[in-house]
């Protein structure tokens, strides 16, 4: 990687600084194809893997041309600071994310990073850039759709010292993605599948209701493995009855948004997302709040946003 | 020469630039947003303020088309009183010029958001956005009209004393018109172009694509719209005038200088790679160098010779 500049970035809505990021340019050193539909790449990005965090993102160049356009934001599946690496899950969805995954070995990609406030994996509430300050602490449980796996993967292996419920949905067998590796880092993993062709049969989110139901969840529960928090990551609706389970059961929620940028930087105000709470859209149609993917998330507790 | 020795820098009426290439307005936030490339900037002009705040419109905001970008942020700003006491101080920091770009809902605020901002301190010129509906005339946008153009820059140069540039939109029949009428009103430049009006459609969810309905198209995709609109209004005033409209690297950049600018803006490029600005600046460097010339000035409507060069 070179970086090329970096830059204290972002407005800081809330009191807290924003991240520093950097523009850099990284050498692809592996790639897979993990599972159909997605592509893995790991790529050298010392500098950034340092100061990633779980749930941030990397906003990623796709070709060098002038169409498409713009970079495509991604949201990191890992990163090891000791091999200066960061990895990328690529669900090829149009024709940025396509050209990502036709990256070959030895190409370079074009990165700004790393973008946004991630999910806590610190716990005991961390107050440093780009992390949501806190966190509880104690039994985690995650919960993946599709591509939704890629920054909970990367939170379930930065959660070491924390029992991790991993609950991860697909629509069929062959597109489920880290299943193996989570259960390596030590999660507890459930799989569900829309056909049935793995583990249940049915929306990830019967898992969540079942574990919470089963082990009780949040400070009433006095269960060791009782889930204290659930961070998702996945469709909006699946994130909607997440936020709905979580909060019947009195459970922290965090849910990492996906929108279409810009700038990834706070510039453009092009990712507004509906502000929950008094002052925000949910509250009073006369008055809409926003806060933007980009700057104040992508990860949220669901009760800041209208899901 | 040697490309360190020559000089880039360029005057747009009394505001004094080190180098012609500008943020334009939108695209550079407030200034922090991209902290470590200001500097490079021969100036940024900030996002439009207008007199309250504004949420801005309802999401989607933003659609990638072909070779551009088609937007409806709808000025979402903190308000002048909030740019002036939370942004400006930090803007002025970064160690380049400000330009205070303002929209106002009528002339009368364009005359008090010119005001506003010029009291405050670290401001060198004022952008007058007048790609604004005017609420009291049924929402028929400021520039538009030569006549509700000249209002609006009218009120803004009655109230300051600061460089005034009029940013002018391309959705009009005689951009000319338009330009006229805000120098005899007072602009000491004009910026083109705005972006162009368009719209998307989502064909599986059959209903437009942006929560704003319609948007502003920014990005490569414009730039033959944006090079005949400054080759025309080059002509048709005796003030500088900024080009803009999917510049995206130095030979853009360039044919805006031969078309008449005298100056340019970088804006959706700058959301592609931060760094675009600067690798303009330097471009434009080596182009005058390669051509032999002296100066910037050499080459501002150069293109606008050719008849002459042919004839030669």
């Amino acid at each position: 990687m070179s970086a090329r500049g970096g830059c204290a970035g972002g407005g800081a809505p809330r009191g807290t600084a924003p991240p520093p990021w950097v523009a850099a340019e990284c050498r692809v050193l592996g790639r897979d194809e993990p599972a159909t539909g997605y592509v893995r790449l790991l790529l050298e990005a010392p500098g950034l893997a340092a100061r990633a965090r779980p749930g941030q993102f990397l906003h990623v160049r796709c070709g060098g041309g002038r169409d498409p356009l713009l970079r495509r934001p991604i949201c990191m599946h890992d990163a090891a600071p000791a091999a200066g690496t960061v990895a990328l899950l690529v669900r090829v969805v149009g024709r940025g994310t396509a050209i990502l995954a036709a990256s070959g070995v030895g190409d370079v990609l074009d990165v700004l990073g790393p973008l946004g406030r991630g999910f806590d994996a610190a716990g005991g509430g961390g107050t440093h850039a780009g992390v949501h300050a806190s966190a509880q602490g104690g039994a985690l449980a995650l919960v993946a759709g599709g591509a939704g796996v890629a920054p909970l993967a990367f939170a379930a292996r930065a959660s070491a010292g924390r029992t991790v419920h991993a609950l991860v949905g697909a629509r069929t067998a062959a597109e489920l993605v880290s299943v193996a590796e989570l259960g390596r880092w030590g999660a507890r993993v459930r799989v569900a599948t829309d056909d049935g062709t793995s583990g249940h049969h049915g929306p990830v989110t019967d898992l969540l209701e079942d574990l919470l139901a089963r082990q009780g969840g949040g400070r009433a529960s006095g269960a060791l493995d009782a889930p204290r928090e659930v961070w998702a990551c996945g469709p909006l609706p699946m994130l909607r009855r997440v936020a709905a389970i979580a909060g019947g059961a009195g459970v922290r929620c965090l849910v990492s948004l996906e929108a279409h940028m810009a700038c990834g930087v706070g510039a453009c105000r092009g990712c507004a997302w509906p502000a929950a709470g008094a002052a925000g859209a949910g509250g009073c149609a006369t008055t809409p709040s926003y806060v933007h993917v980009c700057r104040d998330g992508p990860v949220f507790d669901a009760r800041e946003v209208v899901l | 020469m040697s490309a360190a020795g020559l000089s880039l820098e360029v005057d747009i009426g009394a505001l004094h630039l080190k180098n012609p290439v500008l943020a334009a307005s939108g695209t550079a936030g407030f200034g922090r947003e991209y902290a470590h490339f200001a500097p490079l900037f021969g100036a940024i002009v900030t996002k439009s303020v207008t007199l309250g705040p504004r949420a801005g419109n309802p999401p989607p905001r933003l659609v990638e088309t072909s070779c551009g970008l088609l937007n409806s942020i709808g000025l979402e700003n903190p308000g002048v009183e909030a740019f002036v006491r939370d942004e400006l101080p930090a803007a002025r920091g970064l160690g380049v010029p400000i330009v205070a770009s303002i929209a106002g809902d009528s002339a009368a605020e364009y005359g008090e958001l010119a005001r506003a901002v010029s009291r405050a301190d670290g401001v060198a010129a004022i952008e007058v956005n007048i790609s604004c509906p005017n609420v009291a005339r049924g929402g028929m946008l400021f520039g538009a009209d030569p006549v509700q153009a000249a209002a609006a820059v009218g009120a803004a140069r009655a109230a300051t004393r600061l460089p005034l540039i009029a940013k002018l939109t391309p959705n009009v029949t005689d951009v000319c018109a338009v330009a006229r009428a805000v120098v005899d009103a007072g602009a000491d430049a004009v910026a083109l172009i705005n972006t162009v009006a368009g719209m998307a459609i989502d064909a599986e969810r059959r209903r437009p694509v942006l929560g704003g309905v319609f948007g502003g198209l920014s990005g490569p995709a414009i730039k033959p719209i944006a090079l005949r609109m400054v080759w025309l209004v080059a002509e048709a005033i005796d003030r500088p005038v900024i080009g803009m409209g999917g510049i995206c690297d130095a030979r853009d950049a360039v044919e805006f200088i031969l078309a008449g600018a005298a100056a340019v803006g970088v804006g959706t490029a700058t959301f592609v790679d931060p760094g675009a600005a600067a690798r303009v600046v330097d471009g434009i460097r080596a182009y005058l160098v390669e051509a032999g010339a002296r100066s910037l000035r050499d080459i501002i409507g150069a293109a606008r010779r050719w008849r002459d060069a042919a004839r030669a």
